[in-house]
């Protein structure tokens, strides 16, 4: 059944010939408007900054779910989107404003710079650009490069208390001023990604240290670069293994998908180890429009509600917030535009790409070209994707061991899935080494059963052990790997957890009792 | 007489252009006023440095560039109508992704 709202029509609302809108007074004021913005609506200009207050408290408060005092990690890219929200959310904690904000934000910004290939010199002056922006508001800050997600240890290092890993700790403490997370970060990513910028790392963390405190100065950046250089190998490294993954994947559009895993995985890692229960993720409704499209055309239309709705709850202890969802990419540049909001500008992999260059690049322009003529598109996309139901959330639920999202490959016969794999079953015919390796993994390192017998630290998984915990969409991403050991570690560990797990209840199945 | 003007480009746009995000041009003087119709092929022909078909789409911006005239949505300006004036500001911003 289908059920059309008042005020809806079957053709889409056009958008109105150009002349027509020439002199237009705001509709709240009678002012001379500055933009037309919902699908026709004319704000002057106080009248859109009250408007998008509004709507961005409201968007925040009506769920009641982000309580006074709580820790919520805001996530920044630099790009417009979530500049725009950093600014709300200044704005909104301010005490100038009535309705207050009272929540405490961290800020966190995730350097992508080794998926682009950008060279470390550039990637440098971003994290510094970024970290001179989110210092300026006095929140805590992090920074985190997208390869410290490969190795979920990596991740765990950076993020436990100062106190337990680094040696400049105790002068933090007694500091009290510097976040020593940051700025280590910052120059482990400088140092690690090329020894030439080595000497500007050393720079940014004492020029960052407060005057009085001179004298300490010296002692936090030696102690600092002892670390960098112990770590140093380390990111090499993962840098090198995070570009090695991309590159054996065999589109531009499962390499977006595999950075947005990784990231999100990183945001999660971060908020549960430095106690922050919410992440706040910049996404408009434009950009949501085109993640639900893109969604359904890479294998994760399962995903599609929960990857656009307002509350993500698919990880375990971290919710994941999108306050943005009701603003149009317009909206946000306007108000950029209109407060000086600064953005810093980080190129993807689809930067000055045709259209074709990716599956999201090309939903991306079929949705702004729609939405030029037709001012609702988004909205209607928007307002689709909230009556999809996700149906699969009960608590027991196995979950994609890359992607967290509940496993959608428990299902019945005539599906893509299932299409897919048959014609997997059938190409790889003839070709027996894959199936063989099924069973004996020929590394001698061990016997590939994952049952732990075995001396080996871990396990090596199976292609096949490994799909077998991913949800479709994951399993499409990685279609094309040649070497599963390529994928991050935190994914393998979780693949091997599963297989002993299975292999230890076929074990005892024999002396259970027969419960049917 | 010559208009002068100053353009901007940013979120991305400014790519096309050797990263330069201001400019201040003047257009030379014609029979008939100066509008975005006509100023966007100058654009493209005179300062744009790479991929037009990232910039324009047939006679107009291409979908997802925001063009802003003196801080007002272009929209209330009569769009490719608007007949320039001296010292216009013209932005153009990119909300697509990446640029
Ligand atoms: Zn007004
Ligand atoms: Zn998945």
């Amino acid at each position: 059944m289908c059920s059309v709202e008042e005020g809806d029509t079957d053709v889409p609302f056009s958008k109105s010939r150009p002349n027509e809108s020439i002199g237009r007074t705001c509709m709240k004021c009678q002012e001379k408007a500055i933009l037309i913005t919902r699908v026709n609506d004319a704000f002057c200009r106080s009248c859109f900054m009250v408007y998008i207050t509004h709507k961005f408290r409201a968007t925040v408060g009506k769920t009641k779910l982000v309580r006074d005092g709580e820790m919520v990690l805001v996530a920044l890219s630099g790009g417009p989107s979530s500049s725009a929200l950093l600014h709300l959310i200044q704005e909104g904690l301010s005490e100038r404003t009535h309705k207050k904000l009272r929540f405490r934000p961290g800020l966190i910004f995730i350097d992508e710079g080794a998926a682009v290939n950008l060279p470390s010199s550039e990637r440098l002056n971003t994290c510094e650009k970024m970290l001179e922006i989110m210092k300026s508001t006095g929140f805590p800050c992090h920074i985190k490069a997208l390869e410290q997600g490969l190795d979920n240890d990596n991740i765990q290092e950076f993020s436990s208390p100062p106190d337990i890993c680094c040696p400049g700790s105790r002068l933090e403490k007694e500091l009290g001023t510097i976040d020593y997370d940051t700025e280590s970060i910052l120059s482990d990513i400088s140092t690690a990604t090329s020894s030439v910028t080595l000497d500007m790392s050393e720079c940014s963390i004492s020029s960052s240290i407060e005057e009085p405190y001179g004298n300490s100065r010296e002692a936090i950046a030696v102690s600092s670069m002892s670390r960098v250089e112990s770590s140093f190998q380390k990111y090499e490294e993962a840098e090198e293994k995070l570009k090695c993954l991309l590159k054996s994947l065999n589109s531009v559009s499962s390499q977006e998908d595999l950075i947005r895993t990784i990231r999100h995985k990183i945001l999660s890692e971060v908020a549960t180890t430095c106690g922050y229960s919410k992440v706040m993720l910049g996404s408009c409704g434009t950009r949501l429009a085109v993640t639900l499209l893109t969604d359904m055309a890479i294998g994760r239309g399962g995903q599609a509600a929960v990857d656009t709705v307002f509350a993500d709850r698919r990880y375990k202890n971290v919710m994941f917030l999108r306050p943005l969802r009701e603003f149009s990419s317009k909206e946000i540049g306007m108000y950029n535009a209109l407060n000086d909001v600064e953005s810093v500008f980080i190129p993807t992999l689809t930067t000055k790409g045709s259209d074709g260059a990716s599956i999201e690049h090309l939903t991306e322009a079929f949705v702004t070209g729609l939405q030029r003529d037709y001012p609702s598109t988004v909205s209607n996309i928007m307002r689709t994707g909230e009556k999809l139901s996700t149906g699969a959330e009960e608590e027991n639920k196995e979950n994609c061991a890359m992607c967290q999202s509940s496993l959608d490959t428990n299902v019945i016969a005539p599906s893509a899935l299932n299409a897919v794999e048959f014609s997997q079953r059938i190409s790889s015919r003839g070709d027996n080494s894959d199936s063989k390796r099924d069973h004996c993994n020929k590394t001698g390192e061990c016997c590939g059963e994952g049952d732990g017998s075995c001396n080996s630290t871990r396990t090596r998984a199976t292609k096949q052990q490994v799909l077998a915990s991913l949800c479709y969409g994951c399993r499409l991403a990685i279609r094309k790997l040649d070497d599963v050991e390529k994928l991050p570690l935190y994914v393998l560990k979780d693949v091997f957890w599963r297989v002993r797990r299975e292999k230890m209840k076929s074990e005892i199945e024999e002396f259970l009792l027969d419960t049917s | 007489m010559s208009i002068p003007i100053t353009l901007e480009f940013s979120g991305g746009a400014e790519l096309l252009f050797d990263r330069q995000k201001r400019h201040d041009i003047d257009l030379p003087k014609q029979e008939n006023p100066w509008r975005i119709q006509e100023l966007l092929p100058w654009i493209r022909d005179n300062i744009l440095k790479e991929r037009p078909e990232l910039f324009m789409q047939g006679n107009t911006v291409r979908p997802g560039i925001l063009v802003l005239v003196n801080d007002t949505d272009w929209e209330l300006m009569g769009e490719l109508e608007y007949n320039l004036q001296p010292n216009d500001r013209i932005i153009f911003i990119s909300t697509l992704h990446g640029g």
